[in-house]
């Protein structure tokens, strides 16, 4: 009982640290795509972690298929929507940094050059 | 007062800085993609807050809230993300 108390608080705790990590990443970090790395994996990393001390708390079947529902959606579109973001701020020619190493998206422009509208005009 | 009580409280309190922090990129954010992920991450720190307010509150309902309002913000990002690449194609189709 008190056992569970402690292991939940303590993941509920954990969860919220790397919230406040990802978003001093977003204030900290120099560029759209690294910031968009530091969004993307540790949020998805602190909810695991809250939503799991949540449901240690409740300890109840329900609950934990709610959140297994939860979770699982989170793991599908938190990569999905970062990509899909980042592939939009590609083509609309957002900056990047200038220590970034940009020679294999350029050969990928270059190989794909006819059929690299990967734009896609619809 | 339980200890437990006591770490969801901070937990929040936490939560509520990082929330802060990331509406500072929202208003300065130098390109639209960089207001859209502080979107999606303002999104998901009221998702944790749900979850943490409803262990506070003892009612099981809130998680469902917190379900519903993770698919919300997917297809907020996934329209923002359509509108950018809409918006740079379209003074070419007019030409």
């Amino acid at each position: 009982m008190m056992i569970r108390d402690i292991l939940s608080a303590l993941f509920i705790l954990a969860g919220s640290l790397f919230m406040l990590i990802s978003s001093i990443g977003m204030i900290r970090f120099p560029d759209f795509y690294i910031r968009n790395s530091a969004s993307t994996k540790a949020v998805v990393l602190g909810v695991l972690l809250i939503l799991l001390g949540v449901g240690m708390h409740y300890n109840d079947t329900l609950v934990f298929i709610e959140i297994f529902a939860i979770l699982l959606f989170i793991f599908l579109i938190a990569p999905l929507a970062a990509h899909i973001v980042s592939r939009a701020a590609v083509i609309t020619d957002v900056e990047f940094w200038d220590k970034t190493d940009l020679r294999e998206l350029e050969q990928y422009k270059n190989e794909n050059e006819q059929e690299t509208d990967l734009e896609g005009k619809e | 007062m339980s200890l437990f009580t006591i770490a969801a409280y901070v937990s929040i309190g936490i939560i509520s800085i990082s929330t802060l922090l990331t509406l500072i990129r929202f208003v300065k954010g130098p390109s639209l993609p960089d207001r859209v992920i502080s979107l999606d991450v303002f999104s998901a720190n009221l998702l944790a807050v749900l979850a943490i307010y409803s262990v506070l509150a003892e009612q099981k309902a809130y998680l469902n809230v917190a379900l519903i309002m993770s698919l919300i913000a997917f297809v907020g990002t996934m329209t923002f993300a359509y509108y950018l690449v809409y918006k740079r194609n379209k003074p070419q189709d007019d030409d």
